[in-house]
């Protein structure tokens, strides 16, 4: 998976944010926040969108391309 | 494990019962010689006209049961939440379903074509739908596990 993601590291610096949590912010399943994180889901562009805005920051800075 | 996911397998298993019954229940019409018999068609529909009401009530019945059992025991809080992801997967299933179900019609045209009858003729089609029912689940399983 060419996609990387920051959200692990950005839960613990929202105060330990719970996967559950962030689920229930962006309207999607743990289960769909487990398999993002984890690299084995890329989500939709609307819904990196939404994961960025609930830790209010850039899409940049959530998720990352390696075009190698 | 998802929602979804969980829905998926109760399918699958609902699926493997109910048509395990009904395939058993052909079987048995293909050697009593009920198949080649004047009414052997209208036999064949009136038992699969009770099988359908019956699959997807054991289908619905199977995932209440589920999910109140699994909500009960893990205190699952997303219960119901069908995402992007599952209708991704769900339309990966559909496109196995849909390849078994066009390849059991050109099937039974071509069985058709050679002489059998239309107890085997519809047969075969029901069993392309019930099989791709199955690559269906499992294709959305596989992708649930491995990851996309």
């Amino acid at each position: 998976m060419r996609i990387t993601n920051q959200i692990r590291r950005l839960r613990f610096d929202a105060g330990e944010m719970t996967q559950a949590d962030l689920a229930a912010r962006v309207g999607v399943t743990r289960q769909t926040i487990m398999a993002i994180e984890a690299a084995k889901y890329s989500p939709s562009l609307e819904l990196a969108f939404l994961i960025a805005g609930a830790f209010d920051k850039p899409l940049n800075d959530v998720f990352q391309f390696d075009p190698n | 494990m998802s929602y979804e996911e969980r829905n998926t397998v109760v399918t699958l298993i609902s699926s493997l019962l109910v048509n395990a019954w009904f395939l058993n229940r052909i079987w048995i019409m293909y050697h009593d010689g009920t198949s080649t018999a004047p009414d052997g068609l209208q036999i064949w529909a009136q038992t699969m006209l009770w099988v359908v009401p019956v699959a997807i009530g054991s289908v619905i019945a199977l995932t209440v049961l589920t999910n109140i059992v699994v909500g009960a025991i893990s205190g699952e809080t997303d219960r119901g939440i069908v995402d992007e992801r599952d209708r991704k997967f769900e339309f990966f299933g559909m496109g196995a379903t849909m390849a078994f179900a066009v390849a059991g019609f050109l099937v039974s045209m071509i069985l058709l074509a050679l002489g059998y009858g239309g107890f085997v003729a519809f047969t075969v089609i029901y069993l392309s739908f019930f099989l791709g029912d199955i690559a269906g689940s499992l294709v959305k399983l596989g992708f649930y596990r491995a990851g996309i």
